[in-house]
Formats: structure tokens, C-alpha cells, sequence
């Protein structure tokens, strides 16, 4: 099959009626409650991953996918309207978002980072029909050593891209192992690490987790910090960006889905480090780099587009090889596991309409976002409007209900307790969650390919250099980690990924 | 840039720990052989790397010098939102959907720095309405929506 094939075999799923309601739906319900403030999109898709339990595999995963449009542009709204970043990746939005905001040029600031995501997205999905396919046959020849080692190149990369100190991410990368491996063992039927409890026997859920970590959790650090928001809700004003926005935008916009589409593809490497690529680089070329942090619209073009067309590009290693590369895509990778479908170089050929689908689904999400978001601003910005003390319970309530729904038992909701106080803990030792999350569904499979790959070699571990492509993919990560301990490299990393806070 | 190096011996500290605990706890289980792997190995293989980590995180942060006071906690916000989850795992089962969620709000915004009961109420109210029509109603999960 051609690509044309492939996308209108995924444009004939996505475009019956009640996926496209679905994917409608999804999109609405992700930016209503993505533009919270506090909500980023990993807890919004949690939240919201209980509703799509009823659906089939392709309506739920359609809907997910609205979702996660949704919530991701809700992001950058909040960002840019109050300048509270949901996730990591709509940090540099807000530098010169919120500055435009300030300006009173918050509609132009919002309509371009419309528009440019939905450029990005449009080059990025063709990226994804045009080299998904050959990836997965290429992933087909791989066997257990192969997937072993690439989940490590994975999680390196995620734990070196993550904020702060490098043996901190690491340790969490290895405590989300930890946790993946709670549950009944698949050898041998022992029920590990469970601690007596009968609901562990299953394992912990991810979306528990996430909740915990990163809904409670960041309840309870923003409940610290008084209450000190301004919300530009008169001074929205006209959405139509100026000629001049568009003729500043257009480059930015085509350089951040080049960065973006490239970034994306590298398992572990996600959305965050294209957007702060992007920033810095509109920065440096910029013929007045004064300008940046004071309301440049580029500041706002490049890294919206370079974070969405990562975020279409990085469904290609998540999909063919089961290796996401964000917090996100991990979890959007455990929801593909409860609709019972195991990602990796197979899904293409056995469920093609749900791939196809999805693939497409990505797109009109993003289409529907232009069509029917920008108008709506207005609502969104009523919705900012609520005071944090009224919001707080409400996401509280939201979290409980929906941990509750998971497997209807309250364990769930207890465990997500337990976990917000671990995860307000690690935020305050500066500990970023979002390796754990890679770690705890990569887990899994890492130990199942780990054991394979002993039984294969007998017991000796030099097969994961004495295979072709696993020692490659081991060589690029000693790469990665030389370069990141070279200081002179270190520095600049940390310059790059400490500017969006400055 | 700063030194939080306080900060790291705890997180040091709380990962050694952890690890312990996995090394320990899965210590029990069949260790098995590096060809045949028993449920043992990779969760002791993984406390043993997480008690590593730990201790080069403390390792580096003496080394380095200057130990940084540990970041203010506020106890209250934490206590309370922490409690209004456990609320509501205890009273769902027991009390119902409804009375569940009302206790969960009226805990949650003690957390919080004001409390007016004019809008809690409300709040309580409209979320416990909104919750059986969403979730029971519309999604026709099985809630048990009060009973006292």
C-alpha cells in the first residue's frame, strides 16, 4: 500500500460520523479542561481516560487523541493568557505569549500558535505516513536484544533531556522501573512487591500514578504559594494577527516544524527540547534578539510549531516501536495497553484502521481546533476567570471519581493519595516526574526483553554488543551521555533548558 | 548556578531508601540465574541501581560543599488535600457517591487560604450534581450514589 492509500484508509475511519463526534467531542472536552490553570495535558488525559473506557479501541483512541489536542492547546492558552505553563513544553510560550498578552495582542498571540501547530501538524503527519511504515519493518527485525537496548537509548535520553541534575533523573527513570515491576510476575505467576495488597496483583495503573504525581501533587504546591494570577480577560481583543505577524511568523513557524518533525522522531526526546530548540534558535537568528522575551510573535511561532509537529512525529517511534518519548506519549502508550493492543511494528499491520485512523484523527483534531477553538476563546477565557480556590476541589473530585472508575476500587484511590504526597515530595527535592512515568511503562517490557535476551545468550550479557543494531543503539547512548558530562556541552544544555525560566 | 545540596541528600537519601526496601522485600523471592531470570532478579537488580544512585547523589552533594537550607514545606495543604482523597476512598463504599464527594470538597478547601462557606456549598452541591449526572447517568457507571 502507498501512503495515499494508508491516509485514506484513515480518513474513511475517521471521517464516519461518530468518530468524528467522538474526535469533536474529545478535542472540546480536552481544551475545556487543558485551559485550567494548573492542569497540564498528562493529568488532563488522565482525567479524562476513565470516559473513553466505554468505546471501541478505535473511538476510544480517536477521542484520546482529541483529547490530547485538546489539552495540549489549552496549554498554551493558559501560558499565554496567564502565564501559567500546563507542561513543560508551553514553557518558552509563555516568555513571549504572555509579554504579547500584556500588549493587549493576546488574539494574534493565540491565532498564531493555532496556526502554526497547525501547519506543523499537517507537515508532521505526512512525515509520519511517509516514514512509519519502513520503520516498522525495519523494527520487525528486531528481536529482544534490539528492544532492550533501545528502551535503554530511550530512557537515557529522556533522563538527560529532563530538567536539573542528571543522576536524579536517572534514579527516577530507575525508581519508575521499580514500580512497573510491582504485580504478578508473567514467568512465574509470584506476585511481587505487592505488600499483601490483593488489588496490586495486577500492578499499579499508570493513570494513578499520573494523577497522583501530577494532579494532587501540583495541587498541593500551588496551594502554597498564594493565589497571584492576572488573567488578560478584556484585552484579548482581535484574533486576526496583523500582515506584519504573519510575515514574522511564517519562517519561525517552518523552521519550528523542521526542528520539531526531527526531534519528535528520537525515541525519549518529546516535545519540550524542540520547543527550547526552536526559542533559541528564532533567538539567535533574529536581527534583534532584544525583542525576544518582550513579546516577539516569532517566540511564539517557532516553538508552538516545533512542540506539535514533535508531538505528531514522536506517535512514530510510540506506535512501531512501543517506546514513547514524553510523559504524554507514555500515557497515551498504557491507554493503547487497556484497549488491549500492544504497540510496536505490528500494530500497522494488524489493526491498519486504527492506526490509519488515529493518524488522521490527529490531524482533523487539530483541523477542528482552528475551525471551532479560536472563535470560542471567549469561553475559554470566562473559564480562566475561576478563582484557583473553586478549581482546586473541583480537580481533586475530578482525580477521585476518576481513579475510582479505573477498576472500581477504592485501593486506586488511596494508592493515588500515597502517591501525590511521593510525588510533592520529589517535586520539593527537585526531582522531575516525568522520567519515572517513561521508566514505569517501559518497565514491563524492558524486563520481559531482558530475560529473552539471557535465555537467547544463554546467560551471557555480551549479546547486547555482539548484535549489529543493539550495539549501535548502546554506542549512541554512551554518545549521549559523553557528551552530556563534556562540560563545555553540559553548559549549554543548561542554558538551553534554563532560559525558558529566566 | 545554585547549590541545593541539602536538597540532594534527602532525595539521595529517600532513593537509597526505597531501594532498600525493593532489595529487601524482592530479596524473598527466587533470585534465579542470569540465563533463567526468577521474579527476583530485575526488582533486586533495580533496588540495587537505585541505592547506587542514591548514594552518588549524597556522594556529590558533600562533595561539593555547602549545604543549602531544605525548601519550605506548608504542612496544611498537603495534610488536607491528602486527607479529602482518603475521605472519599473511605466514604464511597460505605455512604455513597454523594456524600463522598461533599466531604472531599468541605476537606479540600480547608486546604486552602480562605474558606467561605457560602461558596463551598454551592460548590460541594453543584460537583456532587455534576458527577452523578456525568459519571452515572451519562456513562452509566456503577456508583453507589448515597445511602445512610
Amino acid at each position: 500500500m502507498s501512503i495515499f492509500d494508508n491516509l485514506w484508509l484513515g480518513f474513511e475511519v475517521a471521517l464516519t460520523g461518530i468518530n468524528l463526534l467522538y474526535c469533536l467531542i474529545g478535542v472540546t472536552l480536552g481544551t475545556f479542561i487543558g485551559v485550567l490553570p494548573g492542569l497540564g495535558p498528562l493529568v488532563t488525559i488522565s482525567m479524562l481516560l476513565p470516559i473513553t473506557f466505554n468505546l471501541s479501541p478505535t473511538a476510544g483512541l480517536i477521542m484520546l487523541a482529541g483529547i490530547y489536542y485538546g489539552a495540549s492547546y489549552g496549554g498554551s492558552t493558559t501560558a499565554i493568557l496567564v502565564n501559567l505553563p500546563g507542561e513543560s513544553s508551553s514553557v518558552v510560550t509563555c516568555l513571549d505569549g504572555h509579554a504579547m498578552a500584556r500588549q493587549g495582542r493576546a488574539g494574534p498571540a493565540l491565532a498564531i500558535a493555532a496556526l502554526g501547530s497547525f501547519f506543523a501538524g499537517t507537515v508532521a503527519t505526512a512525515i509520519l505516513a511517509l516514514f512509519a511504515p519502513p520503520l516498522a519493518g525495519w523494527a520487525l527485525a528486531f528481536g529482544s536484544p534490539e528492544y532492550f537496548s533501545l528502551m535503554l537509548v530511550g530512557l537515557f535520553t529522556a533522563a538527560a533531556l529532563a530538567h536539573g541534575s542528571m543522576l536524579k533523573s536517572l534514579a527516577m527513570v530507575v525508581l519508575g522501573l521499580l514500580l512497573g515491576s510491582v504485580g504478578t510476575d508473567v514467568n512465574t505467576g509470584v506476585y511481587r512487591l505487592t505488600f499483601g495488597v490483593p488489588e496490586l496483583v495486577d500492578g499499579l495503573s499508570f493513570v494513578v500514578i499520573a494523577m497522583g504525581m501530577f494532579g494532587i501533587a501540583e495541587i498541593v504546591a500551588n496551594l502554597e504559594k498564594r493565589e497571584s494570577r492576572e488573567v488578560f480577560t478584556s484585552a484579548v481583543g482581535t484574533l486576526m494577527p496583523t500582515l506584519r505577524d504573519l510575515r514574522d511568523s511564517w519562517a519561525p513557524i517552518l523552521r519550528g516544524t523542521a526542528i520539531g518533525s526531527f526531534m519528535g522522531i528520537l525515541p525519549g526526546a518529546g516535545t519540550t527540547i524542540s520547543s527550547f530548540l526552536s526559542y533559541i534558535a528564532e533567538k539567535r537568528i533574529a536581527r534583534d534578539p532584544g525583542r525576544f522575551g518582550k513579546g516577539a510573535i516569532e517566540g511564539v511561532a517557532g516553538p508552538e510549531s516545533a512542540n506539535n509537529a514533535a508531538a505528531q512525529t514522536s506517535f512514530i517511534p510510540t506506535l512501531t516501536l512501543g517506546i514513547p518519548g514524553s510523559g504524554t506519549m507514555a500515557l497515551m502508550l498504557g491507554a493503547l495497553t487497556i484497549y488491549g493492543i500492544q504497540p510496536g511494528p505490528r500494530v500497522m499491520t494488524s489493526h491498519p484502521d486504527l492506526f490509519w485512523g488515529l493518524v488522521v484523527s490527529m490531524w482533523i483534531g487539530n483541523f477542528i481546533l482552528v475551525v471551532l477553538n479560536l472563535p470560542l476563546v471567549g469561553i475559554w477565557v470566562q473559564m480562566l476567570k475561576t478563582p484557583y480556590r473553586m478549581l482546586y476541589p473541583s480537580i481533586v473530585v475530578l482525580c477521585c471519581v476518576g481513579a475510582y472508575t479505573l477498576s472500581n476500587t477504592t485501593t486506586d484511590v488511596i494508592l493515588m493519595a500515597v502517591f501525590g504526597v511521593l510525588g510533592y515530595l520529589l517535586v520539593k527535592l527537585e526531582c522531575e516526574p516525568a522520567p519515572l512515568l517513561l521508566g514505569f511503562v517501559l518497565g514491563p517490557m524492558m524486563e520481559e526483553n531482558l530475560r529473552r535476551s539471557m535465555l537467547l545468550s544463554r546467560g551471557d550479557p555480551s549479546i547486547f554488543v555482539t548484535q549489529p543494531i543493539s550495539l549501535a543503539l548502546l554506542v549512541s547512548a554512551a554518545v549521549l551521555l559523553a557528551l552530556l558530562i563534556v562540560p563545555s556541552i553540559r553548559n549549554k544544555r543548561d542554558e538551553a533548558i534554563s532560559e525558558g525560566e529566566s | 548556578m545554585k547549590l541545593n545540596n541539602h536538597r540532594d541528600v534527602c532525595a539521595g537519601l529517600l532513593f537509597v531508601a526505597i531501594g532498600t526496601v525493593a532489595v529487601v522485600v524482592a530479596g524473598a523471592y527466587s533470585f534465579g540465574s542470569t540465563m533463567h531470570m526468577g521474579p527476583g532478579y530485575f526488582p533486586v537488580l533495580l533496588g540495587g541501581l537505585l541505592i547506587l544512585l542514591g548514594a552518588a547523589i549524597v556522594a556529590r552533594a558533600l562533595w561539593t560543599g555547602e549545604l543549602a537550607p531544605l525548601p519550605s514545606m506548608s504542612l496544611r495543604p498537603l495534610l488536607l488535600v491528602t486527607l479529602s482523597v482518603l475521605v472519599f476512598a473511605f466514604l464511597l463504599e460505605r455512604f455513597g457517591l454523594v456524600p463522598a464527594i461533599a466531604a472531599t470538597v468541605l476537606v479540600s478547601c480547608f486546604g486552602g487560604h480562605e474558606f467561605r462557606w457560602r461558596e463551598v456549598v454551592p460548590l460541594a452541591a453543584f460537583l456532587a450534581l455534576a458527577s452523578v449526572l456525568i459519571f452515572h447517568v451519562g456513562l452509566g457507571l456503577p456508583f453507589l450514589l448515597w445511602s445512610w
